[in-house]
C-alpha cells in the first residue's frame, strides 16, 4: 500500500486563534500544547511542527466528550494513560501485541481530560473526604458528652472534643466536669466555626477537629457561603492560603472603618466572609476596656503575655455580632456572590481568583454607574436586567480565566 | 431465624382465608412480553446523600389483574449503598488490593415469607455471588490498603415458589427468584460503584435467562423470567457480564438442559448467550444512566480551570 499524503484539514485546528464562533479552546483540552489534527496526517504525513503534537483521531475527540466505564478512549499507541483510565497492557504483560496493548479504556464516568499526551478522566463531583491538616468550616449539629458533633460536609459528622478547644483562662487548664456542663456557653447547636482536622478515624473515617489556635474558633460578623468542595481541581483549592483579607472599596472613600473583609475558604466547600478583625487593634481596644475596669477596681494591670490569652479568650466564644457599616456589608455581599459565581463556573477558588473576581465585579459596577447618568441607558438596562446580570457574570469569569 | 431480642412478626404473612373453587394453574400470570423482552427498569444513582455512592433499582411490577389470592405483585426493588474507599484498620494485614465487603440483606417485608433480621444462608449466598461478579470488574489494585462496604438492601423481591401453587410445580427449578435478585444486585451495585467514582473496567450488568417448555414439546429461551409468569421451566441461568470487554464474571445455573428428540439443539452455551443478551439489555439502561450522571455533573463546567 502506497503512502498517501493528505492535505491538512482546517476543521481540526481549533487551537488558539480559532474560529470566531468558539472564542475559547475546548474546555477539556486544558493545555495549549495540545492540538488536534486528524490521525491520517499524523501517521502518513509529516507537517513540520504540527506533526509532533499528539492528537486524538477525529472520531475519538468529540467536544465535551463524556465517557462511561469500559468505553474505549483510543487505541493509538502514542497516548499515556492517566487517572480514571485503564490499559489492557499491564506492566507485567508489556510484551503483549501492540494493537491490543495500546487500547486505553475509561474506568470512571466523566469528561476526558487531555494534558499533552496524558489522557485522564477525573470525575467532577466527589464528596469531601477529610484528611489531616485540612482547614475546614463546620456547623455544630449537636452537643454530646464532652464533645460536639460538627457538620463539615463529609460523609460522617466530625467530632470536636472539649479537650481540643481553647478554653478561657489559659491553655493548660484542666477540663473538669464543670466545663462539660457548660459546653453550650462555648458552642451551641448551629454555631459556625473554623477548625483544623486533627485526625481521621481509621475504621470509620470520622474526622476529629481541633481549634487550639487563635486562628480557629467561632465565627461571627459575616456571611456563610456553601460551594462545591474539592474534586477535579475546581472548587476550593487545597494547599493555598485559605484565610486572607481583601482590601475592598468600602475603605477607600470615607475614613471610617478599614473596609477590609476577611475571607475563609474551607476545603470542604464551606466559606465565610466577614468584617476584618485586626487582632492587634482589637487587643488594644480590649486593653483599654480592661484598664477602665481595672481602674475602677483600683489596680493597674496592663497588657502582658500572661493575661493576653485571658483578654482574648473571653471574647472568642461571643455570639454577638459587632456593628458593621453599610458599605462593608455591601462588599461582603459582593464577595459572597463572587465566590458563588466562581463555583458555578467550575473555577478554582483561592485567594487569587477571588480577588480577581472581586475587582472585576467592582470595575463592572463602576461602568454601570456611568451608564446611570443617561436616562435612556437606565431604562434600557432595566428592561434587560437579566441580560445585564449574565453579562456581568461573563465578564467576571473572563477576567478570572484571562488573567490565569 | 429466631431472633429473641426483637418482637418478630409471624413467620409467614397472615392473609385472610378466602375459599375459592380450585382452578389449578389459573393463578399463573401469562407472559405477555416477547421471549427476548425484559421488564422495564428504573435505575437512579445517588439516592443516599451521605454515602460515597448509592443507587436504587426497580423492575416493572407485574400484577394479577383479577385474582385476589395471588395479589402479591411480582417486582424487584433494590437499594445499594457504598461506603468508602476507607483505610484498612491499623491492625489489619497489608493488602495491595481493595477489600470488598458485600452485605446483602432482605428487608423483613421483602418477600411473602417474612425474613429475619439476622442474615441467613440465602442472603450470604447471594452476597457471595455478587462479590464474585464485582471482584472481576473493579480495578482493585488502584486502591491499596483500602476497603469498601457495599450494602444492598432488598426492599421487595419474589418468593422462590409461587404462592398458593402448592406442590403442583414439579418442573420448576427453585431459586429463580434469587437469581433475579442476584442479577438486580449486580446491576444496582455497578451503578452505585459508578456513583462512588470507584475505578471499574466496565459497566457490569446482570442478566437472567430460562429454558421454558412450550406446548408443542419444544423449548424456548425466556429473557428476564419472572416467577409468577413461569410456572414451568427446565433451567435458569444468571450471568454478570461486561459488554465492552465481552467477559463474563459470574455464571450460576440451575436445573438441567432438556434433551430433544426432534433434532433441535438446546445447549448450555445457548442458554448462557440468552442470559448475556439479557445483561446487554440492562447495560443499555446503565450506560444511559452513566452518561446522564456525568452530563449532569458537567453542565456546570463552562470554562476549564486556568493553567497553573
Amino acid at each position: 500500500m502506497g503512502i498517501s499524503i493528505l492535505p491538512p484539514s482546517d476543521s481540526d485546528d481549533d487551537l488558539g486563534s480559532g474560529s470566531p464562533g468558539s472564542p475559547s479552546p475546548s474546555p477539556h483540552d486544558s493545555s495549549s500544547d495540545t492540538s488536534m489534527p486528524d490521525a491520517a496526517s499524523t501517521s502518513s504525513s509529516r507537517r513540520p511542527g504540527a506533526g509532533k503534537r499528539p492528537k486524538l483521531s477525529s472520531s475519538q475527540r468529540r467536544r465535551n466528550r463524556i465517557l462511561v466505564p469500559g468505553e474505549t478512549i483510543t487505541d493509538e499507541a502514542q497516548w499515556m494513560r492517566g487517572h480514571g483510565t485503564f490499559s489492557a497492557a499491564a506492566p507485567s504483560s508489556s510484551h503483549a501485541s501492540a494493537s491490543a496493548g495500546a487500547t486505553i479504556t475509561a474506568t470512571l464516568p466523566g469528561p476526558l481530560h487531555t494534558t499533552n499526551k496524558l489522557l485522564s478522566i477525573t470525575p467532577l463531583r466527589s464528596r469531601y473526604h477529610p484528611s489531616i491538616g485540612d482547614l475546614v468550616l463546620g456547623r455544630i449539629v449537636s452537643v454530646d458528652r464532652a464533645r460536639w458533633r460538627v457538620d463539615i460536609a463529609a460523609p460522617l459528622l466530625a467530632q470536636l472534643p472539649l479537650s481540643s478547644i481553647n478554653l478561657p483562662g489559659g491553655v493548660l487548664r484542666r477540663r473538669t466536669t464543670a466545663d462539660e456542663l457548660q459546653m453550650r456557653t462555648y458552642f451551641q447547636e448551629g454555631d459556625l466555626l473554623v477548625a483544623e482536622v486533627q485526625g481521621v478515624g481509621n475504621s470509620d473515617g470520622v474526622a476529629t477537629l481541633h481549634t487550639r489556635s487563635l486562628r480557629y474558633g467561632k465565627l461571627r460578623n459575616g456571611v456563610f457561603v456553601r460551594v462545591m468542595g474539592e474534586g477535579r481541581g475546581v472548587g476550593v483549592v487545597r494547599g493555598r492560603r485559605q484565610v486572607f483579607t481583601v482590601a475592598t472599596v468600602a475603605g477607600s472613600g470615607s475614613g471610617s472603618g478599614s473596609g477590609e473583609v476577611d475571607v475563609a475558604l474551607g476545603v470542604n466547600g464551606y466559606c465565610w466572609v466577614s468584617r476584618h478583625v485586626d487582632p492587634e487593634a482589637d487587643a488594644l481596644e480590649k486593653e483599654k476596656a480592661g484598664k477602665a475596669k481595672m481602674a475602677g477596681a483600683g489596680s493597674r494591670v496592663g497588657m502582658s503575655i500572661s493575661n493576653l490569652d485571658e483578654l482574648v479568650s473571653n471574647e472568642i466564644y461571643s455570639s454577638q455580632n459587632d456593628e458593621i457599616d453599610y458599605r462593608t456589608r455591601k462588599e461582603i455581599a459582593r464577595l459572597c456572590t463572587c465566590i458563588t459565581l466562581l463555583a458555578d463556573a467550575a473555577l478554582k477558588i483561592d485567594e487569587d481568583t477571588v480577588i480577581k473576581a472581586y475587582s472585576a465585579a467592582v470595575e463592572a459596577e463602576m461602568e454601570m454607574m456611568v451608564d446611570e447618568d443617561d436616562e435612556d441607558a437606565v431604562a434600557a438596562a432595566a428592561a434587560a436586567g437579566v441580560d445585564r446580570k449574565s453579562e456581568l457574570k461573563k465578564r467576571i469569569v473572563q477576567a478570572v480565566v484571562g488573567g490565569g | 431465624m429466631a431472633d429473641k431480642r426483637r418482637i418478630n412478626g409471624p413467620a409467614s404473612g397472615t392473609a385472610i382465608p378466602i375459599f375459592t373453587p380450585s382452578k389449578s394453574g389459573a393463578h399463573t400470570l401469562q407472559r405477555t412480553r416477547k421471549p427476548n423482552q425484559l421488564r422495564k427498569i428504573y435505575l437512579q444513582p445517588g439516592v443516599v446523600p451521605t454515602a460515597s455512592g448509592s443507587a436504587y433499582l426497580e423492575l416493572e411490577s407485574l400484577c394479577h389483574p383479577s385474582s385476589l389470592l395471588n395479589a402479591v405483585p411480582s417486582s424487584l426493588k433494590l437499594s445499594c449503598v457504598i461506603h468508602g474507599p476507607k483505610p484498612l484498620p491499623r491492625n489489619a494485614n497489608f493488602s495491595s488490593n481493595l477489600q470488598l465487603t458485600i452485605n446483602v440483606k432482605f428487608a423483613p417485608f421483602a418477600t411473602r415469607q417474612r425474613r429475619g433480621y439476622i442474615r441467613d444462608v440465602t442472603e450470604r449466598d447471594i452476597g457471595t455471588h455478587v462479590e464474585t461478579a464485582l471482584c472481576g470488574v473493579i480495578v482493585r489494585d488502584r486502591w491499596p490498603k483500602s476497603a469498601i462496604d457495599i450494602i444492598i438492601t432488598i426492599l421487595e423481591a419474589e418468593d422462590d415458589v409461587q404462592w398458593g401453587s402448592g406442590t403442583q410445580q414439579q418442573n420448576t427449578v427453585g431459586g429463580l427468584g434469587n437469581m433475579n435478585v442476584v442479577s438486580g444486585c449486580i446491576t444496582v451495585a455497578s451503578a452505585a460503584l459508578m456513583d462512588a467514582k470507584i475505578d471499574c473496567l466496565d459497566l457490569i450488568t446482570g442478566g437472567v435467562a430460562a429454558v421454558v417448555p412450550k406446548d408443542d414439546g419444544k423449548f424456548v429461551h425466556h429473557l428476564d423470567p419472572s416467577v409468577i409468569e413461569e410456572p414451568f421451566l427446565n433451567s435458569a441461568c444468571v450471568v454478570g457480564y461486561m459488554p465492552a470487554r465481552d467477559e463474563v464474571t459470574l455464571v450460576w445455573t440451575r436445573g438441567n438442559i432438556p434433551s430433544y428428540s426432534d433434532g433441535q439443539t438446546c445447549r448450555f452455551d445457548s442458554l448462557l448467550d440468552s442470559a448475556v443478551n439479557a445483561a446487554k439489555g440492562a447495560h443499555v439502561i446503565l450506560r444511559q444512566v452513566a452518561t446522564e450522571l456525568a452530563q449532569a455533573e458537567s453542565t456546570k463546567l463552562i470554562i476549564d480551570e486556568s493553567k497553573t
